[in-house]
């Protein structure tokens, strides 16, 4: 008898089958691995989700941190008086000791290099300076308006004294003595330091010694 | 995973290829479990099988049976068509005898051409081989058939136009 050699191949090839032993050992090594590479993924997962939890926890911990630092902050500068600000201000400038723009001993020098200030430096006429012993200035602000840091030498105390200069603006500032008029200057002790503030002249002034 | 009827399409593949049940299915447990270690994409589970059935195969046998790919000049026997093939009548006790003697890639090719169905272009696709190797290949295996058995059950090879080649 003869058939067609692809029938015949047909045949031959789909005669050949696993056993029912064959099969259920390939059925079993599917399932198995299956269930391991299940296993591993459910650990992997879990690893994942236990770093990802303690990293959140730590995230979420500085976060609060960091909220709490921010928003004692700004309760502080809300709260804080304008007097305070200022103080504070002024102070942190005062011991960063920045160097200066300009060296000068005398006002005339410190006016010619100062062009962008909205008012002419002067010397506080309240406040005994001695032209002498100026060491010179650099530019600041505070609270947002352009100011002058004068840097001075106390001839009496030997330590060196920082005047702060700027335009008095109201709306920024809100009321200060004036001691034209007789009023006495605001003191405000700043980490440490005397900072006497008070107006002149349409000029706000801040010495810090 | 593969089901009942995969497992044996996959075993008789594995068969094709070995022409002997136990290194079969050594051939297709080991395979299986690079299969499942494997973490490639598969497009096609059964695709990627017989391409990890095929690598294990040479493989395991390549060392031991010397695996012959005879190149042969493709464009002298690029008429010839696969089809050819189905017009062969042979003897219900030769055919064992014929995939015995035949070497390993001829077998697979016979594989893919009587039980899978595919095209020369398909099989050409699976061994990842030009479509006029792949009918060399044919030529040849039909030839070597041709000289070891009774030359009445193979039919001359025929032109594309289905008269006998000249």
């Amino acid at each position: 008898m003869t058939q067609t050699f692809k029938r015949k191949v047909q045949q031959q090839l789909n005669e050949k089958s696993l056993t029912d032993q064959q099969l259920k050992k390939l059925q079993a090594l599917q399932e198995n691995t299956l269930a391991q590479q299940n296993k591993r993924t459910v650990d992997t997962q879990q690893i994942w989700y236990k770093t990802w939890y303690k990293t959140s926890a730590i995230a979420s911990v500085l976060m609060v941190a960091v909220l709490s630092i921010y928003l004692m902050n700004v309760t502080h500068e809300s709260t804080a008086s304008i007097e305070q600000r200022i103080a504070e201000e002024v102070a942190s400038y005062h011991l960063k000791l920045k160097p200066l723009e300009v060296t000068a001993n005398n006002m005339a020098d410190i006016t010619a290099y100062f062009k962008q200030l909205t008012f002419a430096p002067v010397t506080p006429a309240s406040v005994p300076l001695s032209e002498q012993s100026l060491l010179g200035g650099r530019y600041c602000s505070i609270q947002g308006v352009t100011a002058l840091q004068l840097r001075v030498h106390n001839e009496k105390t030997n330590k060196v004294q920082s005047l702060y200069e700027a335009e008095y603006d109201k709306k920024v500032f809100k009321d200060f003595p004036k001691l034209a008029e007789g009023s006495q200057p605001i003191t405000i002790y700043v980490k440490g330091l005397k900072v006497d503030m008070w107006t002149e002249k349409d000029i706000l002034f801040a010495l810090i010694e | 995973m593969f089901n009942q009827d995969d497992l044996n399409q996959l075993y008789r593949f594995c068969y094709s290829l070995t022409i002997n049940e136990e290194n079969a299915y050594d051939l297709l447990q080991n395979s299986l479990e690079k299969f499942l270690k494997s973490e490639a994409e598969k497009d096609s589970e059964l695709a990627y099988m017989y391409k990890i059935i095929r690598h294990q195969f040479i493989d395991d046998y390549r060392k031991q049976i010397k695996y012959q790919s005879i190149e042969l000049d493709e464009q002298g026997y690029i008429d010839f068509d696969i089809k050819t093939l189905e017009s062969i009548s042979i003897d219900a006790n030769l055919v064992e005898k014929v995939l015995e003697f035949l070497d390993p890639l001829e077998r697979e090719i016979i594989f893919y051409w009587a039980i899978e169905g595919y095209t020369v272009q398909q099989i050409a696709d699976m061994l990842t081989m030009p479509k006029g190797t792949v009918l060399s290949k044919i030529f040849r295996m039909r030839q070597r058939i041709k000289e070891q058995f009774n030359e009445e059950v193979i039919p001359q090879p025929t032109l594309k136009n289905g008269e006998p080649k000249k």
